[in-house]
């Protein structure tokens, strides 16, 4: 049997191992239920919200434009108000306020309690309020059209390879950034108990009598990325479901949601990219996992964390992505997973940019790869006690 | 006849510790040589070696005249520490087992029904390990170990915690084993099972070799037993020790 055909079974049984496809159906069935109930319970508060407020107005002539449009508010024009009338009203909660104009710049509301729709009413006068004088100075001036005219701006690029992404590029771009980075996040689990689970079970020691360390590393990250591609993509789209076919289900139309697609040619780049992260990451964290023998003590858990930080330095340089900064940080392989995707949806990338990230990213992961082999094959032994790194550097030198 | 496994001064120190001083031993083809000694000799070491989990530090290890490895196939390694998948399904496991030794799919899957029989699990194949009591388990094990029918198997003390019963069952297995042309080297500490299954026995005490030879030789008006005692007894004495800290 050939090492790959070794790599292929190993890397099967951790798949099966952790893809257990009836729970990912109950994990889905959950999911829509949860986004179902979730809708449910949302449409039922908007539906209470939007229950007319009846609000009676005294002295409305004196604010010198008509009453705006304020959901959920509703000026109850049925009869003309007094104070003491609309007092009386308001008191048995047939009315829910009274608007006492006192001037163009001045009303009072008197309602029962504080209640939410008091500032919406407010933000709504004053904008009636803005849009009425505006439209009296367009009127009064003949330049006063030009105030709401928007200014003429467009871009061109000069530069002969640049070309211009469009937005949903950048927001597909943007999905696979966060769908690598909960692929990471989510497989970190399954990745710490498939390595540690099986040095407690002490499997270890009959398998390295048939694989090589290295071929049952390289199965494990090969099978357990795979694991976790099926657990986030089944999330993905219970999440997708959620946002898009429920809410029609629920009778409303979908909730707006950008256009996924764009440039197919960046986005498989970015696609690669993302995937080959995770890749390096799942090296990275299966080599300390190996170093692991219980993780419920252990303080190199807190590892865990390592990759959000390329994640947190791709958000940071969201509004600076054609600095230098960016462009290093767009090479470097332990940030350039993030940050070249991000740079490539929203900013032009020379080709040699790309390429040395790529060629960075594919030998660090390899490296990280070997690591991980050379780590487990020292220390697969070590049980109850976690090797210190100068015996796991000292071990790795005699392995 | 050239010997299926030759080792030649093979040594190998843990920090402080001498694991394995200098042993020496040649296994031939169809035989079943016993490892022996008091806890801490060194034979676990000693097959750890020959799976390649560990390195000499010096010395050489050879297979079959030159070979420095034997292919999984024709390996079966039994290892002292027990332990299997015990979230997955008994047949499942030893199915992997098998494929990873090169059996064909359908192949290994008869063998590991045929073997779950053998072992009267066949009904309880889908259980997981963890559902099986430590007796069951422990044959699950063994059956991983062997399943592929490998020409070479190493067992680091099989019998260890069986009851009677199961030690002959599992020592009928391992005659089967041999019946069918595998060579075997295994470490125990039943003298009475080592004296009815091994045509050798080396004895090992503090890394180094105590006694070495035949069953025939070794047990000559005697018992196997009482000769351990008497020289691991008196190579603990040499060395100032009690039996019991040796032990």
């Amino acid at each position: 049997m050939t090492r790959w055909q070794q790599t292929w079974e190993v890397a099967r049984w951790e798949f099966t191992r952790f893809v257990k496809w009836k729970q990912q159906l109950i994990g889905f069935g959950i999911l829509l239920a949860m986004g179902f109930g979730g809708g449910y319970i949302g449409r039922s508060i908007a539906k209470a919200e939007q229950k007319p407020r009846l609000v009676a107005v005294i002295g409305g002539e004196l604010l010198g434009f008509p009453l705006p449009e304020a959901k959920p508010v509703a000026w109850d024009t049925s009869e003309v108000w007094t104070e003491e009338s609309a007092s009386a009203a308001l008191a048995d909660k047939r009315l829910s306020g009274v608007l006492v104009v006192t001037s163009a710049l001045e009303a009072e509301l008197r309602i029962r309690s504080q209640s939410e729709w008091a500032e919406t009413l407010e933000s709504s006068l004053t904008a009636a309020r803005q849009s009425a004088l505006l439209a009296r100075l367009v009127a009064a001036s003949p330049e006063g059209a030009s105030l709401t005219t928007p200014f003429a701006f467009r871009k061109t690029l000069t530069d002969a390879g640049a070309k211009r992404t469009e937005v949903s590029t950048r927001i597909t771009a943007l999905a696979i950034l966060f769908i690598g980075f909960t692929l990471v996040m989510g497989g970190f689990g399954t990745l710490f108990t498939g390595i540690t689970g099986e040095k407690q079970q002490r499997v270890t020691e009959q398998l390295v009598a048939i694989v090589p360390p290295q071929v049952w590393m390289d199965g494990k990250i090969i099978g357990l990325t795979g694991a976790a591609l099926v657990g986030t993509g089944i999330t993905t789209i219970g999440v997708y479901a959620v946002v898009k076919v429920l809410p029609l289900a629920l009778g409303r139309s979908a909730l707006p949601m950008p256009t996924l697609g764009g440039d197919f040619g960046v986005l498989a780049l970015i696609a690669f990219i993302t995937l080959l992260g995770v890749v390096l990451w799942f090296s990275l964290m299966a080599a300390i996992a190996a170093t692991i023998d219980d993780p419920n003590s252990s303080t190199r858990t807190l590892l865990l964390f390592a990759p959000m930080l390329p994640i947190m330095v791709a958000f940071g340089m969201t509004s600076r992505l054609d600095s230098p900064a960016a462009q290093v940080l767009g090479m470097f392989p332990l940030t350039s997973s993030a940050v070249m995707p991000m740079r490539l949806a929203v900013t032009t990338v020379a080709w040699w940019e790309v390429v040395v990230a790529l060629l960075l990213l594919a030998a660090t992961t390899w490296l990280f790869r070997r690591l991980a082999g050379k780590v487990f094959g020292a220390g697969m032994l070590m049980y109850g006690k976690e090797p210190t790194l100068g015996e796991t550097l000292r071990w790795m030198r005699q392995s | 006849m050239t010997a299926f496994l030759t080792i030649d001064r093979v040594e190998k120190r843990y920090a402080t510790v001498q694991a394995v001083a200098g042993i020496s031993l040649q296994v031939q083809p169809g035989e079943a040589v016993a490892l022996l000694g008091p806890n801490g000799a060194g034979k676990t070491t000693l097959l750890r070696m020959l799976v390649g989990i560990t390195r000499p530090d010096s010395g050489r290890i050879l297979w079959q005249g030159g070979a420095t490895s034997l292919p999984p196939s024709d390996l079966g390694y039994l290892p002292e520490d027990r332990g299997l998948y015990q979230d997955m399904p008994i047949k499942r496991t030893l199915t992997y087992f098998a494929r990873l030794r090169g059996v064909p799919g359908p192949d290994a899957e008869r063998r590991a029904s045929e073997w779950l029989e053998r072992f009267e699990l066949g009904d309880r194949a889908k259980e997981k390990l963890s559902a099986l009591s430590k007796g069951n388990q422990q044959k699950v094990q063994l059956a991983a170990a062997i399943l592929h029918a490998p020409r070479f198997a190493i067992l680091d003390e099989p019998f260890s915690g069986l009851d009677p019963i199961n030690q002959e069952l599992f020592l009928s297995i391992v005659r089967e084993l041999r019946a069918g042309g595998t060579t075997l080297l295994f470490s125990a500490h039943q003298m009475s099972l080592v004296e009815r299954m091994a045509d050798r026995v080396m004895v090992l005490h503090r890394g180094k070799e105590l006694l070495h030879g035949s069953i025939g030789e070794l047990v000559a008006g005697g018992s196997l037993h009482d000769l351990y005692v008497e020289k691991v007894g008196a190579a603990n004495a040499e060395l100032g020790i009690s039996s019991g800290a040796a032990a």
